[in-house]
Formats: structure tokens, sequence, C-alpha cells
């Protein structure tokens, strides 16, 4: 499933080196690969509620149904993980939980980066799993 | 469960307090024995440089070994930090003003979408979109 935006079309700045880009890149690249959500990915500062912002970023997608958007707020240590109505149903709170344990722990590390490729993998190998167990194995 | 920890702990100070006791004797000695060779004092210099030095320089050399990784990676956030750095997102549409839209849309939007309750795994906590996800901190 391609998406229709062009992944890492918005410029970043000082936060990430463009090899870290790269690491959170190629992470959405492979999540994306056979699943059929939209991954997506914003860190940045937040003027008001965090989950309300996180909600209303991901109506800015397109195809936002089938939306799943990982909303970092480094300055508040905040972690949103929205998803839209269609990917709620492949993508339930407990494996959003469970990527948000995940990233969480490298972010006490200090590992931006590395937390949140870790947490599109984990989204990724979550959303495939039902897939490949209801259509190959009737 | 407490007496089994007050044993434990008995064990060992009864340990170590026999250990003391039995190799504190060469340490009172206040005469050399026969055939002992104490050879040369070391001088204050050596000495700092043995035991002060040398410690250090090691010490340093471990913790810049261990930071190289980090240091070449270029990993800049520190989450005791203050973070200002601009904003990045990643597969998420360009558009004019990227934080302060949001909540602005926030209000707007939500009419707008058709949002049927499609989602068996829609939470409580959720707004008028029928998705999911999850908020953590760190």
């Amino acid at each position: 499933m391609t998406s229709p935006v062009a992944v890492g079309s918005v410029p970043a700045g000082e936060a990430f080196s463009p090899a870290q880009q790269e690491q959170i890149n190629r992470a959405i690249e492979i999540a994306e690969r056979e699943g059929e959500l939209h991954l997506a990915v914003y860190v940045g500062a937040t003027d008001g509620d965090t989950r309300v912002a996180a909600r209303a970023l991901l109506r800015q997608i397109p195809d936002r149904s089938r939306a799943v958007l990982i909303y970092v707020d480094p300055a508040r240590r905040a972690l949103e993980i929205v998803t839209g109505s269609e990917a709620s149903r492949v993508l339930d709170d407990r494996a959003c939980s469970l990527a948000a344990l995940a990233m969480t722990s490298s972010f006490v590390a200090g590992d931006l980066a590395g937390g949140i490729a870790d947490g599109l993998r984990l989204l990724g190998e979550y959303a495939h799993r039902p897939r490949v167990l209801h259509r190959d194995e009737p | 469960m407490r007496s089994r920890t007050t044993h434990r702990a008995l064990v060992v100070a009864a340990t170590v307090g026999f250990t003391l006791v039995a190799t504190v004797t060469p340490a009172l000695a206040r005469e050399q024995d026969a055939g002992s060779d104490p050879g040369e004092p070391l001088s204050p210099l050596g000495t700092l440089l043995i035991f002060g030095v040398l410690p250090v320089g090691l010490f340093l050399v471990i913790a810049l070994l261990v930071s190289a990784g980090s240091i070449a990676r270029g990993t800049r956030y520190r989450p005791d930090r203050v973070w200002d750095a601009t904003p990045v997102e990643f597969g998420i549409p360009a558009r004019p003003a990227p934080a302060a839209e949001l909540t602005r849309a926030a209000g707007t939007d939500a009419d707008a979408s058709p949002a049927p309750p499609a989602g068996p795994a829609g939470p409580p906590d959720d707004d008028q979109s029928g998705g999911g996800g999850i908020s953590a901190r760190w």
C-alpha cells in the first residue's frame, strides 16, 4: 500500500540528524509496507492539551481513518498515539500501549529517534499479524 | 519473610566480622618479620601518579569510550533539558501554520467528519471521530 503523502515532506529542523531522519523514514516505510495503515509522526512542542492537538493533527491527514499518528512532545515529555476509526480495528489500544511503553523507555534514555523507530516497528508488526492469520490460514 | 531477611543479615554481618578479625593481624604488625624486604618507599609524586593520575585517566578513557557512540550518533535530546527545536513531521502533508492551527481545527473539523461509530474498540475518552489511542508520559 503506497501512501498518498510523501514521507518526510516537511523539512526537519535541528531535532534530528539526517541519519536519524532516515532511520524514522525507513521505519515508517517498513511498517507501512504490507499493512493498510498510514503511519505518521509528529515531534514538537504543544501549546494546549497534547491529546487534543494530536487528534486535530490526525484530522489533517488525508486518509485519516486508516492513519496512525505518533505524537511526541519532548518539552512536556508527553506521548500520544492516536488512530483513525479503521486503524483502531487493526491496532487496538493494547497494541498502542505496548508500543508506547517501548518508546517511552527509549525516550527516558534520551534516544528520541530510536524510540520512535522502535514504536513504528512494533505498531507495524502488530498491524500485520491479524491480516496474515485470517487471510492466509482460513 | 522477615525472619529470613534477618537471618541473611546476621549471616552476612557474622561473615564480614569474622573475616575482618581473622585477616587484620598482619596489618597490626609493628615490626618487620625476619627476612622481609619492604623495598624503597614511594615518593609523593610516584604515589600521586599511581593512586591519583592513573585511576582518573582510566576513568576518563572508559567514560569516553562509553559515550563515543552517542557522540558519533549526534543524539541531541536529553530528558532533563529544554526542548526548543522546530517541530518535525513525518508522513503529514505540509500546511501553512503547523502548531497554531491545531487547536482551532479541533473545533471546526470535528463536525465535518462523517464518523459513524464504526470501531468496536473505540475508547470512551475519545472524541467524535471514532478512533482509538493512548497517552503516555516519561
